[in-house]
């Protein structure tokens, strides 16, 4: 008995130490979180002070990076001024025209020689105000070049005709335009340097150039005609023997006859005797097919036929613009002609019509070996030859060079544009026409859009 | 159909203009507000300026569309394909875009805030100065995480979006606003964060090794479990940020801050810590083999159970801070 007892004193016993014991911790457990609690003010406060001290010590850090890189350019910096003394010199007297303008368009630098090209007195005076581009040099395709070359940081390259401002509209002095080409460089931090030429005397030799090539025509035309009807006249009364020389004659005669009445037509188109068109509604597909029909002997010879592709919206009765219809029949008797040249047998060529926002689109496409990249920019000058190998063999038509030459010139005529390419999937040539479109249902005000008016 | 033909019935009460083809068609500056394009083609369509408020696109085809300027708040574009499509300065606001596919797309200085952007394909899209606040761009299970990688997300604000399980890799966030978002197991492999603001971010889980976080502020932020192997932290503001079992190997961390930091057992082998403030950090059970922390200041650090082994101590700070073995540096 005594030992139960005993037991269950022991039990009450150790109960009674251990819940003696938790609340002892617990207590120390309370007080310690408070004591932390209590001391959190000074950590938080020692955390700022090192977070602060963290960030002088960068910033000193950076000092000293900065102050090293200065200290080891220093003499550096002098050359530089020195160096930068002359290039201005350099700029100032230069036979070339150099502007300057800096990220707002102000102009920074303006040498001599540009100050007398665009007509800009007291330059020197002026530049100390920093003047904006348009304020000294009033042209719209300058300014525009100095977009283009901030907007794409390459350098471009542009021509036009200056027109210099009156200076006192009160007493109006007829200026002069002058041609000037314009070389853009862009040079960081939105600051672009332009070099200008004057292209006044280019412009008067190729000028004078032209002038003579078709006075030379001219009178090259008489005597080719009376040659001809020689030939005419002999061929029939010659040796059978002989004939085959004649005819080879004859044939001669007609290509230089040819050349001699292309280079006229060149030179009546000419700029400064601007033609009048003799504007009509035309309707394009039928003009696609007459020039075809023309063509169609020399293509059956090479087996190359057409494939003409009309406008999607507009059926082919409709598609009619108002155009010079003989000049537009040339252009396109040139272009299909070329393709028919220059494409490979039973191949076919592809004439694609389309209107796409208020502009008429012709493109010619066909499956030669189109041009050389580096030829792309020239193939519309006279006398250009891709393959200057094969100019006068005789065997290959050799054309005269003039054919794109001429074509060019119509679509200038009608305020167009012409470019040539190289097509990516047959490889061969691909020259695009853009016309202003006029459609004639365009005049009825009611009827905006042909497509709608007119359902296909 | 065409452009006029549209807005004519659309001005007659018409809304319903499901799977029509308007490819290259001209909605210039037009207004088009509720209309339903359902799986409409609008291929290189000219939607410049145009009000798109609340239209419905699903399905449809806005590849290579212009959509510049265009307002397209609370718009659902639902598996839309909008790859190269242009949306320079858009209004995006709280526009439903699960699943579509804007690769490429251009949405430089758009506002996307709020959006659905779940499941999207952004792979090289250029997000410059974009505002994709409180943006959904959460994994949702079943479905492909949302792809940034290559995408350009220059200065763009990301503040309060939900990135979780996105793809980042390679993605430019220099100067970037993630504020408060969550990019948890996100991969940010290669990507650039330098100059971004992330205080209070929560990159649980995430893979950031290779990261270029020089001179970014993460005050605060969640770095539990990430990975910072071979990472630059060059000069990074770290004050208070958890980095508890993260794996900071191999990593440059010389001039960051690391005050208050929490770094508890994680792994800072063969790391660069010259210049660091680690003072009042937690280090418990952090591994430092190897680690250089020459001139680095551990006032007040808890080094409790930490591995030092091999690490180079020149110049360090030790003053206040509890030593591997319990005891109080003196």
């Amino acid at each position: 008995m005594e030992l139960l007892w005993l037991l269950v004193g022991i039990i009450i016993g150790t109960i009674a130490s251990s819940a003696c014991w938790f609340s002892w911790n617990y207590a120390k457990a309370q007080r310690n979180r408070k004591f932390r609690k209590r001391s959190r003010p000074a950590a938080r406060l020692k955390s700022l002070l090192s977070f602060q001290s963290w960030v002088l010590n960068i910033k000193r850090r950076i000092q000293q990076d900065y102050s090293s890189v200065a200290a080891t350019t220093d003499p550096a910096i002098q050359n530089i001024d020195k160096t930068q003394i002359i290039w201005e010199n350099i700029v100032e007297s230069a036979p070339i025209g150099y502007v300057q303008v800096d990220q707002d368009n102000r102009l920074t630098v303006c040498n001599q020689r540009a100050a007398a090209m665009m007509h800009i007195s007291n330059h020197q005076q002026g530049l100390k105000r920093k003047p904006f581009l348009l304020q000294l040099i009033r042209s719209y395709e300058l300014d525009h070049l100095v977009e283009a070359t901030r907007s794409q940081n390459v350098g471009t390259q542009t021509d036009w005709v200056f027109h210099p401002a009156i200076p006192d509209p009160a007493d109006p002095i007829p200026q002069q335009g002058r041609p000037i080409r314009a070389f853009s460089v862009y040079l960081g931090m939105g600051q672009v340097g332009i070099y200008l030429e004057d292209r006044q005397e280019a412009i008067l030799i190729a000028q004078q150039r032209d002038r003579w090539t078709s006075d030379v025509a001219h009178e090259l035309k008489t005597p080719l005609t009376s040659i001809r009807l020689v030939a005419e006249t002999i061929e029939a009364r010659v040796e059978p023997s002989v004939k085959i020389w004649v005819d080879r004659l004859i044939g001669e005669i007609d290509r230089i006859t040819s050349l001699v009445k292309d280079l006229l037509e060149l030179g009546q188109m000419d700029v400064g005797l601007a033609p009048a068109l003799s504007i009509s509604e035309v309707n394009l597909a039928d003009l696609v097919r007459s020039v075809w029909k023309t063509l169609e002997p020399i293509a059956n010879r090479k087996k190359v036929s057409l494939k003409y592709i009309g406008d999607e919206h507009i059926s082919d009765e409709q598609l009619t613009a108002l155009v010079d219809e003989s000049r537009i029949y040339r252009l396109l008797l040139n272009l299909l002609d070329n393709s028919i040249k220059h494409s490979p047998s039973l191949q076919s060529i592809t004439i694609v019509i389309s209107v796409v926002n208020a502009q008429l689109l012709i493109e010619t496409i066909d499956a030669g070996e189109g041009f050389p990249e580096e030829a792309l920019s020239n193939v519309f000058e006279r006398f250009y030859r891709v393959d200057p190998s094969r100019t006068r063999s005789g065997l290959d038509r050799g054309g005269s060079g003039l054919g794109l030459a001429i074509a060019s010139q119509i679509v200038a005529l009608h305020q167009g544009k012409i470019i040539a390419k190289n097509h990516p999937e047959t490889g061969g040539a691909w020259i695009t026409i853009t016309l202003p479109y006029q459609n004639p249902s365009n005049q009825n005000p009611s009827n905006q859009n042909p497509s709608l008016s007119h359902p296909s | 159909m065409s452009a006029e033909k549209l807005l004519r019935d659309y001005a007659s009460g018409r809304r319903d203009f499901a799977s029509l083809n308007l490819a290259n068609a001209n909605l210039f500056n037009s207004d088009l507000i509720g209309a339903n394009l359902t799986k409409a083609d609008l291929r290189r369509a000219n939607l410049v300026l145009a009000y798109l408020n609340k239209v419905t696109f699903n399905h449809a085809n806005l590849s290579g569309a212009k959509l510049g300027g265009a307002t397209l708040n609370q718009a659902i574009m639902m598996s839309t394909n909008l790859s190269e499509a242009d949306l320079h300065g858009a209004m995006l606001q709280r526009v439903n875009l699960f699943g579509a596919n804007l690769s490429l797309a251009n949405l430089m200085d758009a506002n996307l805030s709020e959006a659905d952007l779940r499941s999207v394909n952004l792979r090289g899209a250029n997000l410059r100065c974009a505002i994709l606040s409180a943006a959904l761009i959460r994994e949702e299970r079943g479905y492909p995480p949302t792809s940034m990688s290559g995408a350009n997300l220059c200065k763009a604000d990301l503040r309060g979006a939900n990135l979780t399980g996105t793809d980042l890799s390679g993605a430019d966030l220099s100067g970037a606003n993630l504020s408060e978002a969550t990019l948890a197991k996100v991969n940010l492999q290669g990507a650039n964060l330098s100059g971004a603001i992330a205080t209070n971010a929560i990159f649980t889980e995430s893979n950031l090794s290779s990261v270029n976080l020089t001179e970014a502020n993460f005050k605060g932020a969640n770095f539990n479990r990430a990975d910072l192997k071979n990472a630059n932290l060059h000069l990074t503001n770290l004050f208070g940020a958890n980095l508890t079992k993260a794996n900071i190997s191999m990593a440059t961390l010389s001039g960051a801050g690391l005050i208050q930091a929490v770094l508890t057992g994680c792994d800072l082998s063969r790391s660069l810590l010259d210049g660091t403030n680690l003072s009042q950090a937690t280090l418990v059970d952090a591994y430092l083999v190897r680690a250089n922390l020459d001139g680095a200041d551990l006032s007040d650090a808890v080094l409790t159970r930490a591995e030092l082994s091999g690490a180079s101590t020149i110049g360090t700070i030790f003053s206040g801070a509890t030593m591997p073995d319990g005891k109080i540096h003196s």
